[in-house]
Order: C-alpha cells, then structure tokens, then sequence
C-alpha cells in the first residue's frame, strides 16, 4: 500500500515538474514557477492537461475588446462565469483553422449539454482587412452557430496579438489576390475565473479536448 | 474501383492509427516524466511529434490496399461558407500499384470551381504552423500509399468560385509525373471534418 501511495506522490511530483518544464517557456506569459507547497492542487490538475501544457499558477488572460459579427463589441470578459476556448485564425485558411474548429465542434458535440453551453469557442481574425464582421459570421456558422467570430480594425487586431505576444506574418497579395498569413497553431482554454488554464497544442485530439474541457466547466460549477 | 478492398484498408489504418497513437502518447508520457526535455513549447512540439510518427507509421501499415495503377481514393474538400474568394482544401488517399515510383505533381480543378491548385505540406516554424508548396511534388513510391489529411498534406484550392455545399461533387485531375491524369470526383463535405486522424471517427 505505502509503496503504491509512494509511486502516486511521485507520478504527481514528475507530473508538477513536467508541466512547469512545458510551461515555463510560454509565451502567453506563464511565468510562474510551480510551489511544491501548492502540491494539494495537483490532485485536481493531474487530471488536467491531456490538451496541451497546463499554466500554473494561471495567469489572468489578458483581457481586450473586438468586433463581433453584428458589429457589436465584444470583450473577453463578458464571458466570466464561463469558459472560453480562443484561437487566432483566418477564414482563407484552408486547413489548419477548419481542423482546429472542427475538433472543438467535435468535442462540443460530445459533451452533455450543460457542459457544452458553458465553453465559447471564439476565433479571433490574424487578417481583418479580409475577415469583415459579416465574413466571420458566415464562416463561424459553418462550424457551430456558437462559434463566435471577433475581428476589427487591423490597428485594433495588432494591438490584442501583440497583447498576448503572439506573432503573425501577412504574405503579400498575389495575381489573383491570394495571400496566407502565418499564425499559431495553438488555441488556449480560459476558465471562468479568466484565467489562462491550457495551451491546447496543434493536432489534439477530440477525446483529449472533451476531457480537458468537461474538467474546467465542472470545476466552476462546484 | 473494389469498394471492399476500400473498405479494409480503412479499417486497418484505424487499428493501425490508434494502436500506433496509443503506444506514442504511452512514451510520451513516459519521457516527459524521465527527462526535462527540450526548452521551448515542448507540449505542442512533442504532440505534433508523435502524431506525425504515427501518422507516418500508420501510412506504411496500410500499403497493403490491393489494386491496379494509381488509385487515387476516398477524395473530398471542406464544404464553403460562400464568402468571396474564400480558400478550401482537397484530401486523397493515394495507392501506387504501378510498378514504379511516381510523384503526385499538380491537381486540376474545372474555371467553375476555383482559380488555383497547389499541392501543401505544414511545417511548424516557432509556435506557427506554417504552409508550403511542396518542391517538386508529393513523392509516392510503388506499392505505398500517400496521404493527403487534415493538418497534413493537402491541396488548398485558392479563390473558390461558388459556394460548395455538403453533398455535392465536383470533378479533379490528379497529375502525376508517370502515371500520369487520373480523374476523380470529389465529395464536399462538412467544412468541420477532422479527417480520421483526430478522433474524429464518430463524425
């Protein structure tokens, strides 16, 4: 018995020391080093992280405010008290940003409703020269009616990019006015406290997300 | 085209892929315990790692689908949202029984459908994920099997003309440099599909 308790102590220190090791060089800013002292949360966030590389302590996401897609401005935090799943992409991307939505969908569609209805999964446009309120719409809906599409002025897109350190490179257009822009895989989980849970890595499955999500939701519902 | 042949190898990539996913996520876990690992973002680097050593694993595993030719199979593209000049992507499942080695080189869609084709890889730069034209072609050796994905290699098809909606097809030219113009019809789908890769099997 004792050894078995020994080697769970141990799995959750080696879990605690890979997490800060995956965390340490976010760079959304998860600065913070892991307390051992705190090692009484672990219990809880062991479980966590199937996603991607878990932030502990989570830092406060940064807050910002954009355009939705009637207009309207929309702030991160309006969305307290639930959990938001955000990701920086573009309606011209064919593949990488439909398969990143697509597996929210997917997780949503598997989680019971009243887990469901509190996760938000919100794109925020790299390229809002192409990506007009009405265009996010259009291409939100082809996902998930839920999804929410924010975008804006280029000036207003830059200043939240460069809030949360993220960096994007817009190609210049071509003959036929294509044009790429180079943006992160990753999305992150915000619980709903605000805070920065999860930096969900690019390909995650379906059953990783499902668990990681359903985890946080009833977390705040305790 | 032999529907069953199809069939099975679908089935068997599906083994194949979980069996192979599981035993990367096992050692993964296993040496993010053990080791420090590199600095950086090691959660999505190690993730996208395996996946990519599954997926390559998986790719090899299912060479076995039998036929003549160049098989050119399971052929779709993301539904559109009907915005203007809007991108999509095509995705294959590629079988050589020719013979000979060959590299798929270009894919042809009709005026009516977009203005432009290019076959794709996605190489991860920093925390980016970023597109490629691929140099000189996706190589497909003889008796191996090529996979276009999401989150792989794909056709992009740039400025689509009207919107394409789930359900429709529309017909695509997959040149390749020996075997040469293999005509398939494509199946629009929903804009959502993760491909097998991902979980995605109850979709």
């Amino acid at each position: 018995m004792s050894s078995m308790r020994l080697r769970l102590v141990l799995a959750a220190l080696a879990l605690v020391a890979s997490v800060a090791v995956a965390c340490s060089n976010d760079d959304a800013g998860a600065e913070g080093t892991t307390d051992p002292s705190t090692s009484g949360g672990v219990t809880v966030s062991s479980e966590l992280g199937a996603s991607g590389a878990l932030f502990q302590p989570p830092p406060p996401a940064a807050d910002f405010t954009l355009t939705g897609e009637d207009g309207q401005p929309v702030s991160l935090s309006d969305f307290r008290g639930e959990v938001v799943a955000l990701y920086f992409g573009y309606t011209h991307c064919p593949d990488v940003c439909p398969l990143t939505l697509g597996t929210y969908k997917a997780a949503l569609d598997r989680l019971p409703p009243d887990v469901s209805d509190k996760v938000n999964v919100i794109m925020v446009s790299v390229d809002p020269e192409r990506d007009t309120p009405e265009v996010m719409g259009r291409y939100m809906d082809l996902f998930n009616p839920r999804f929410i599409g924010l975008s804006g002025s280029v000036d207003d897109v830059d200043a939240v990019l460069a809030s949360w350190d993220i960096q994007v490179t817009r190609g210049t257009p071509d003959d036929i006015g294509a044009y790429e822009v180079d943006h992160p895989a990753a999305s992150w989980i915000i619980d709903q406290e605000g805070r920065l849970r999860i930096k969900v890595a690019h390909m995650t499955g379906t059953d990783a997300l499902v668990s990681d999500l359903k985890s946080i939701v009833e977390e705040g519902t305790k | 085209m032999t529907l069953t042949n199809q069939t099975t190898s679908k089935i068997w990539r599906r083994f194949a892929l979980v069996g192979v996913l599981g035993i990367a996520l096992l050692s993964l876990i296993a040496c993010s315990d053990s080791d420090g690992d590199d600095s950086g973002d090691t959660g999505g680097d190690a993730t996208q790692a395996a996946t990519e050593a599954a997926t390559g694993e998986a790719t090899e595993t299912m060479a076995m689908a039998e036929g003549d030719g160049m098989q050119v199979m399971d052929v779709w593209a993301r539904a559109t949202a009907g915005n203007a000049g809007e991108n999509t992507a095509i995705y294959a499942h590629i079988t050589n029984n020719t013979g000979e080695d060959d590299v798929l080189t270009a894919v042809q869609v009709g005026e009516d459908i977009a203005a432009r084709t290019e076959v794709h890889e996605m190489v991860q730069q920093g925390s980016n994920m970023v597109m490629q034209q691929l140099e000189g072609g996706l190589p497909v050796a003889n008796g191996e099997e090529a996979t276009l994905e999401p989150g792989g290699y794909h056709v992009m098809v740039m400025n689509v003309a009207n919107q394409l909606e789930v359900g429709q097809t529309f017909p695509a030219t997959f040149i390749f440099e020996k075997a040469g113009e293999v005509q398939v019809q494509v199946e629009v789908r929903d804009a959502a599909s993760t491909g097998n890769s991902m979980n995605g099997m109850g979709h």
